[in-house]
């Protein structure tokens, strides 16, 4: 599988999910909060595995090296807050 | 719902896997020549493209596992078993990953290369911990 089959199936599926969210905050209600939650939970991990395939991606693509530290260093600051998360959430 | 959770972490690890890493022929990572931090310049100075793609690719293999956890439990979703087992690995991941940080920054090649890829073989490990 390349890389512009992933982004695509990734994108129609952001896609999808987020007309899910939509109906379902449509109807509203307390029966679909945990659905929603799901369905929300879901659509941000599609985007952030998107986001870190097109990273990804960039990075291999080029051989600027400065680019790349930037790229590096801005992943990097993105891993120190969500290790702050994990680490404050026993 | 829960489901399509677990379907988009499985995404996440294929997404991740057809990515690929530095090929194990060719040219190896290098910060530069010698691996003391007290001959070799710190951070970009003695580091190469092969390194700085090693580096993003540690990273963004944490990243998304990472990510994906930290949604799904700010929102009450992670089970408290699947979480007793899959956060110990995602902080030992972090602590390769700054491990591999500090390596980079001093231009120990060594050091980064082995700590950069234990931080992946954790992520990888903490991705197989989440149910699909």
């Amino acid at each position: 599988m390349d890389f512009k089959s992933i982004i695509g199936q990734l994108s129609t599926a952001v896609g999808g999910i987020q007309g899910l969210v939509n109906v379902a905050t449509a109807v509203g209600g307390p029966a679909v909060a945990s659905a929603v939650a799901a369905v929300q939970a879901a659509t941000e991990v599609y985007n952030h595995v998107r986001e870190n395939v097109e990273v990804v991606k960039q990075a291999h693509a080029s051989n600027d090296q400065a680019e790349l530290k930037k790229i590096g260093d801005d992943l990097f600051a993105e891993a120190a807050k969500l290790n702050e998360y994990i680490a404050s959430h026993p | 719902m829960k489901l399509r959770y677990f379907a988009a972490v499985a995404v996440a690890a294929l997404s991740l896997a057809a990515c690929g890493t530095i090929p194990a022929a060719g040219p190896q990572p290098t910060l530069g020549a010698p691996a003391s931090p007290a001959t070799v310049q710190p951070g970009l100075g003695g580091a190469t493209v092969l390194d700085e793609r090693l580096r993003i690719d540690a990273i963004a293999a944490y990243n998304t596992v990472a990510g994906a956890y930290v949604s799904a439990d700010s929102r009450g979703l992670l089970p408290a078993a699947v979480k007793a087992r899959v956060r110990p690995v995602l902080l030992n991941a972090f602590v390769a990953l700054t491990a591999a940080e500090d390596a980079y920054r001093l231009g120990n090649a060594a050091t980064f290369e082995a700590q950069a890829k234990e931080a992946m073989s954790l992520a990888t490990q903490a991705r197989k911990l989440i149910p699909k």
